[in-house]
């Protein structure tokens, strides 16, 4: 893996009551943009094997990140597709949250992921502080 | 308030060449609604808080989160590393030693490294 990963934990674990194990929810905070990294393939992976296993995941983009969440990504043989990777997700019912103001001057803002592809919006920067204050651990990815 | 939670935002590049810690103390102002952050410089990010760095896209972060009492700590470590000195840095940050810089983070709930 050629991306840096650090992984946060918050100290609330996850609630594994007498019988049954209560499903987590799994924060992401995505710095680096497509295509130039592992970075992008490692959280559509990441937050797939979690929604597989039933945890929530809450993903939000910041800064590069926005870019991995556009629409008419070329499909390039042997390459991994993140439009796709983010739809699927999408689709298991993640959510992404994508910098406003890292979209406003990139010049993306309209170019983004729709939400017909799922629980996906612009947001500010206190909408990370909500994914933090309400997931049970939050993984860095940058 | 969710005040259980400890966030540690972590300037580690410098403020030239780089928005990194332009975006770090911005994202310690968009938590402190939430959370009492606390930004720790260390490495290339102790320049950030330099009296002579151009501040112009960050000063009003400093500013608001000194005007809410939130900390702000410098690595004496990475300071002396670089030749830099208390004197070198403007009067809203506070050094710690590396030890207790590394304490900071170890008992952080989260980390958000810039």
């Amino acid at each position: 893996m050629d991306c840096s990963l650090s992984v946060v934990y918050v100290e609330k674990r996850l609630n594994i009551g007498d019988d049954k194990l209560k499903m987590g929810r799994l924060g992401i905070l995505f710095f680096n943009g497509p295509y130039q990294a592992q970075s992008s393939e490692t959280v559509v992976k990441l937050a797939n094997a979690a929604l597989d296993k039933g945890h929530g995941v809450h993903i939000f983009c910041y800064m590069d990140a926005v870019n991995a969440a556009l629409e008419n990504q070329k499909n390039v043989e042997g390459i991994f597709n993140i439009e796709e990777g983010f739809k699927e997700i999408l689709e298991k019912g993640a959510t992404v949250r994508l910098c406003n103001l890292c979209l406003l001057v990139r010049g993306t803002m309209k170019n983004c992921l729709k939400r017909e592809c799922g629980d996906v919006k612009r947001a500010g920067t206190p909408d990370l502080a909500k994914i933090i204050e309400e997931t049970d651990r939050l993984v860095v990815i940058c | 308030m969710s005040e259980e939670k400890e966030i540690v935002i972590l300037l580690r590049q410098p403020p030239h060449g780089t928005l990194y810690p332009v975006e770090g103390l911005r994202m310690s102002v968009a938590v402190s609604g939430d959370f009492e952050p606390i930004t720790v410089a260390i490495n290339d990010g102790v320049y950030t808080f330099l009296k002579d760095v151009d501040k112009t896209m960050y000063s009003m972060h400093i500013n608001f989160l000194k005007d809410i009492d939130l900390e702000i700590y410098v690595d004496k470590k990475s300071l002396d590393e670089r030749g830099l000195t208390k004197e070198d840095l403007i009067d809203s940050v506070e050094i710690k030693e590396h030890e207790e810089i590394l304490k900071i983070i170890e008992n952080s709930t989260v980390t958000i490294p810039f």
